[in-house]
């Protein structure tokens, strides 16, 4: 008799032990769906994310489509003078070439900040320009159609003296951007 | 026949049944095996397409993930293009040409042939470049001579428009300063 209770028992622990492992590996189970409904949960977030932003992409790229035509349009003409030597150089080959002979000069670089400091150096060309009117009037213009970038801050135009028609004291800014520097800029 | 009687071993009792309350032990242990056997399997089961379903989606995370990181830096690529447009816009808006603007008061001059210039000047500032500052002296002491420089530059092709400006009479000359916008520039 003592026998048999004994293995009632122990089938009775068995029993329990069943029990609890079923209990263990339902426990497993949610845990495991918990963690797939999280990871479902965090995948239609981030699809979220990945629509809104391309919604901002192109939402960008349609309002700036007439500032990046602009920029691709001017970019080069930006880009043609990465060092103010390189104005300076331009400058007095210039001048050489349509016949006029610079009175005086001074070039010198100047540092500039625009509102999203993408220019941020100029080279500042100060010149002073005594010859026959046509010869120095087409000059400055043709300057300011091949260095489309060109400001000039200062022209002042008097009559010369001798047999020189006028005498102009212009200051040009030019500026000058080095396509690395501005990238680290913006 | 007596002999065989004699050969035979004493038997034990034979222990006495359960009771009724204790016999169900036995089959609820089969039952627990059975049924622990069916949900294990069961369990795992689902538990696998579970695990499986999650490694799916975190894919699909890291995909979007991925996805997000690119257009971010298209987005950032292009909102620095956008800068860079803009500080040329207004670089360039601020650059008009200053030689065209000279020939055509020069020429407004030559073409009356009452007067001449003595000086002209033409300045910006940093702060308004699109303003051109003008300083004019005419030769002569008729103020009416202006009036022919001013209509060019009024309906000239740039359309300048005057704002402050100021004449006065020197000895043997009319001086003019104003400040000079551009009639495309006037939004600014």
């Amino acid at each position: 008799m003592k026998e048999k209770q004994l293995a009632c028992i122990v089938l009775g622990m068995a029993i329990f032990a069943c029990f609890f492992g079923i209990m263990k590996m339902q426990t497993k189970l949610q845990d495991a769906r918990k963690r797939a409904d999280s990871a479902k949960t965090t995948s239609e977030n981030t699809n979220r994310q990945r629509v809104v932003s391309s919604a901002n992409f192109a939402d960008l790229q349609r309002k700036s489509e007439a500032e990046i035509a602009y920029y691709e349009l001017w970019k080069p003409e930006f880009g043609q003078f990465p060092t103010g030597e390189r104005v300076t150089d331009f400058v007095l080959k210039h001048m050489k070439e349509k016949g006029v002979d610079p009175f005086s000069q001074g070039m010198n670089p100047v540092a500039y900040k625009d509102k999203h400091g993408i220019i941020s150096k100029l080279q500042r060309v100060n010149l002073t320009c005594v010859g026959d009117y046509d010869t120095v009037f087409n000059w400055l213009g043709d300057l300011e159609v091949e260095i489309a970038t060109s400001r000039v801050t200062s022209c002042e135009v008097t009559k010369a003296q001798g047999e020189a028609d006028i005498r102009m004291v212009l200051t040009i800014d030019v500026p000058v951007m080095n396509e690395d520097e501005s990238e680290a800029t913006s | 026949m007596l002999v065989c009687h004699d050969l035979k071993f004493e038997i034990d009792p034979v222990a006495p049944p359960l009771s009724n309350g204790l016999r169900v032990i036995p089959v609820l242990f089969y039952v627990a095996v059975a049924g622990c056997a069916f949900f294990t399997a069961y369990f795992m089961i689902q538990k696998n397409a579970s695990e499986r379903a999650r490694l799916a989606q975190e894919r699909v995370t890291a995909e979007e993930k991925k996805k997000i990181a690119q257009i971010q830096m298209k987005y950032n690529e292009l909102e620095g293009d956008v800068k860079k447009a803009s500080s040329m816009i207004d670089w360039v808006k601020g650059s008009s040409p200053i030689q065209r603007l000279a020939m055509t008061i020069n020429n407004s001059i030559v073409k009356t042939g009452e007067s001449s210039i003595r000086s002209l000047k033409l300045s910006r500032t940093p702060e308004s470049p699109w303003q051109i500052k003008m300083a004019l002296t005419l030769n002569g002491s008729d103020a009416e001579y202006l009036n022919d420089t001013l209509d060019a530059l009024a309906t000239g092709p740039e359309k300048y428009k005057r704002f402050n400006p100021q004449r006065s009479l020197g000895e043997n000359s009319v001086n003019y300063t104003a400040t000079l916008i551009r009639h495309t520039e006037q939004g600014l």
